[in-house]
């Protein structure tokens, strides 16, 4: 009985996610397999980083509204625009836009920052989930759409995205906790150490508007989350549920926040040291547990021991570009080098030969596609990271290359 | 004193290199064990795992940066052969040795066994049963501790560079890169990675070699001599074993070929140490 049940699941799986379509199906095979095609492995960046930016464009151009679709599901095809991660993506068009030296990027990232002002809250504050759902409203969405509307402030100089930021910044604040946590809008309404990458967005904000309570609020966070961290680099509560190994995907974000708001605070406070050092602890358990497996498992325990046989390429993304700026900060080359490593196994994801655009060029939530982070999809916050990752390691490859004399 | 030599049942040439440079200092050695080569299986399913891993391993980072490096594919450490009329070192792939392992010790009676796994009871067993007093590596994986244990004097291996700064993986060229003098360090094992006490450091000259594969050939017979020298030692009782301090270095990994290329570059240059500047904490850029 039970195995008739587990076909009939398989069975369900494979007409839920459209098998059927050869371009599915292809998906299916190489991750079965673990394929992945010989020639894209080697690719150089530019090209790995100009499909990721054209499945970006494609999932603007997916909903009308000017937002980023969420995602590609192989089961329902595009999804609505999210608030959250159209937030980050603006500053990753805005630097493509700088790099390529193309119009359209920034174009497309004003278009994108004039529609989160369309779905803000009149408390300032940013819904969670994708705008299909009406969701109620979330810190950490609404530190993500800030930064994207900090960016636009200093791109374009217009008052109106200041004020959203400033509005937005506002709300942070007033629903901090007293300990520094936040609970109140949270996710699953409990406090997270990933809302890291929420101070840091409110440290953007004090250092374009020098409004005390935004630096303190950040600062009162970080300390409670430095209170959380254990002498292995570990975070405590690191994750979306109490009761789960957090996901990469979320580790990383708490080792982003702490490395930027500490690299924005030194200057003034050199004891915020203390915040990059936190993040070099984690992220050099991380870099351990990868070289001596080469391989980034998806989830991990307390221990830094991995618990995942799928990798969440999301969450590998954010860790190469992690440790990309911490080499920048500490030049110590075994960061570069696994960063190097890491990209590598992450382009050798992407497929840039599909007929499919909501797959072509776009990164998967997990390797295999069916893996648990974000399974059967192509997330928007993916490709961002995975672009982030290239345009970071392209700087510093051409910095050394040229200090070298490498042509 | 009881020397048993502790290797893969297949990496020919390397232990050869080791037990003529034993030779060489009068040394005899009591036995060889040696890891026995896995067993090809033909099932489905272990069809099905290992077209995974072909997968895998061709598109892992470690095997993508194995692929541009000096080691070839099949593992074979790339071998300096002679000079060119430029005086410059020629290289070329390491042929397979003119004798095996087994009758290399088969001609010089060294007792030889193997075993499926060199941490296994059968391994202890087999180093018990020739009474070792020196255990030394000849190119193995981590040793656990239930083998450490068994020597009555101590485990040692060589490494490709000056310890304790430069632990791991790749270390030679991990020492170019980041500036620092190239050599070998002759150590006693524990259960760490390259964190034993330090017997013998020598420097080695890398300017005449004008790339890693030149390098590596070059440091690789300095090594197994370094070894043999300083086994004589420790069975003279000539040596003091200098404790490492934990913090003192760091762990290093296979280098990607981006950097690699980084390492060739001033090899072709002629290197010369610098001074060793890595791991500063500073102010990000602004």
């Amino acid at each position: 009985m039970h195995a008739l049940r587990t076909k009939a699941k398989q069975l369900r799986d494979l007409v839920q996610y459209r098998v059927y379509r050869p371009s599915h199906l292809r998906i299916g095979l190489q991750d079965l397999f673990d394929w992945r095609a010989p020639a894209m492995a080697v690719q150089s960046n530019s090209i790995h980083l100009q499909a990721a930016m054209n499945w970006l464009c494609q999932a603007q151009d997916a909903n009308d509204d000017g937002g980023v679709s969420a995602r590609y599901r192989l089961s329902k095809g595009w999804a609505a625009s999210y608030p959250e991660t159209t937030g980050y993506i603006i500053p990753t068009f805005f630097n493509y836009s700088g790099i390529s030296k193309d119009e359209q990027y920034r174009q497309r990232a004003i278009r994108m920052a004039d529609w989160l002002l369309s779905v803000q809250h009149d408390d300032g504050a940013f819904p969670g989930h994708d705008v299909s759902k009406n969701s109620a409203p979330r810190v950490f969405n609404t530190g993500q759409a800030l930064l994207g509307l900090i960016r636009a402030f200093r791109e374009t100089g217009k008052e109106i995205y200041l004020q959203a930021s400033l509005h937005a910044g506002d709300w942070l604040a007033s629903v901090q906790d007293a300990d520094g946590a936040w609970t109140k809008f949270a996710y699953y309404n409990r406090s997270h150490a990933y809302y890291t990458a929420v101070d840091w967005p409110l440290l953007e904000l004090f250092v374009i508007t020098p409004k005390k309570v935004y630096r303190d609020t950040a600062i009162k966070h970080l300390d409670w989350v430095l209170s959380h961290q254990l002498p292995n680099g570990w975070f405590d509560r690191g994750g979306f549920k109490n009761d789960e190994a957090p996901f990469l995907h979320t580790i990383a974000y708490t080792v982003n926040g702490l490395l930027e708001s500490g690299g924005l605070l030194q200057p003034q406070q050199p004891a915020a040291n203390i915040y990059v050092q936190a993040a070099l602890r984690a992220a050099e358990a991380l870099l351990h547990r990868f070289e001596i497996r080469d391989f980034m498992a998806g989830q991990f325990d307390r221990n830094w021991k991995a618990i995942a046989t799928y990798s969440c390429l999301t969450g590998n993304v954010q860790t190469t570009f992690n440790w990309l700026r911490l080499y920048e900060f500490t030049q110590d080359p075994r960061l570069l080098n696994g960063a190097l490593k890491l990209n590598d196994y992450v382009k050798s994801t992407q497929d840039l030969r599909s007929s499919n655009p909501g797959i072509r060029g776009g990164i998967k939530g997990s390797q295999p596609i069916w893996g648990r982070y974000i399974h059967y999809s192509y997330p928007n916050w993916a490709a961002k990271f995975f672009v982030d990752a290239l345009m970071r390691e392209d700087k510093l490859m051409h910095a050394l290359y040229q200090r070298e004399g490498i042509v | 004193m009881n020397i048993v030599v502790l290797c893969k049942s297949w990496n020919h040439k390397k232990v050869l290199e080791i037990l003529e440079a034993l030779r060489q200092q009068e040394l005899r050695v009591r036995g060889i064990v040696a890891l026995a080569k896995p067993s090809e299986k033909n099932t489905v399913s272990d069809l099905v795992r290992k077209m995974r891993a072909r997968g895998r391993q061709r598109f892992s980072a470690n095997g993508a940066a194995s692929l541009n490096g000096a080691i070839s594919a099949n593992g074979l450490v790339l071998q300096a052969t002679k000079l060119s009329s430029n005086g410059q070192l020629r290289v070329a792939q390491n042929h397979q040795p003119r004798m095996t392992i087994a009758e290399y010790a088969g001609r010089h009676q060294i007792e030889m066994a193997t075993a499926p796994d060199l941490n296994s009871a059968a391994c202890v067993a087999a180093l018990e049963k020739m009474s070792t007093d020196i255990l030394l590596l000849g190119g193995v994986p981590i040793i656990r501790a239930n083998v450490l244990a068994v020597p009555k004097v101590c485990t040692l291996n060589v490494h490709m560079a000056l310890l304790p700064k430069f632990r791991g993986m790749n270390v030679a060229e991990w020492s170019i890169y980041c500036g620092a003098p190239v050599g070998v360090t002759v150590h006693q094992v524990d259960p760490g990675v390259d964190t034993g006490a330090i017997l013998f450091r020598e420097t080695i000259e890398v300017a005449d070699c004008p790339n890693i594969a030149a390098m590596r050939a070059k440091m690789s017979t300095e090594q197994h001599l370094a070894l043999a020298k300083c086994t004589r030692w420790l069975v003279e009782e000539k040596l003091v074993p200098a404790p490492q301090k934990k913090e003192a270095g760091k762990q290093f990994y296979i280098l990607h070929p981006k950097l690699k290329k980084v390492v060739e570059q001033r090899l072709a240059k002629g290197y010369k140490a610098e001074s060793f500047t890595f791991a500063r904490m500073e102010l990000p850029p602004q």
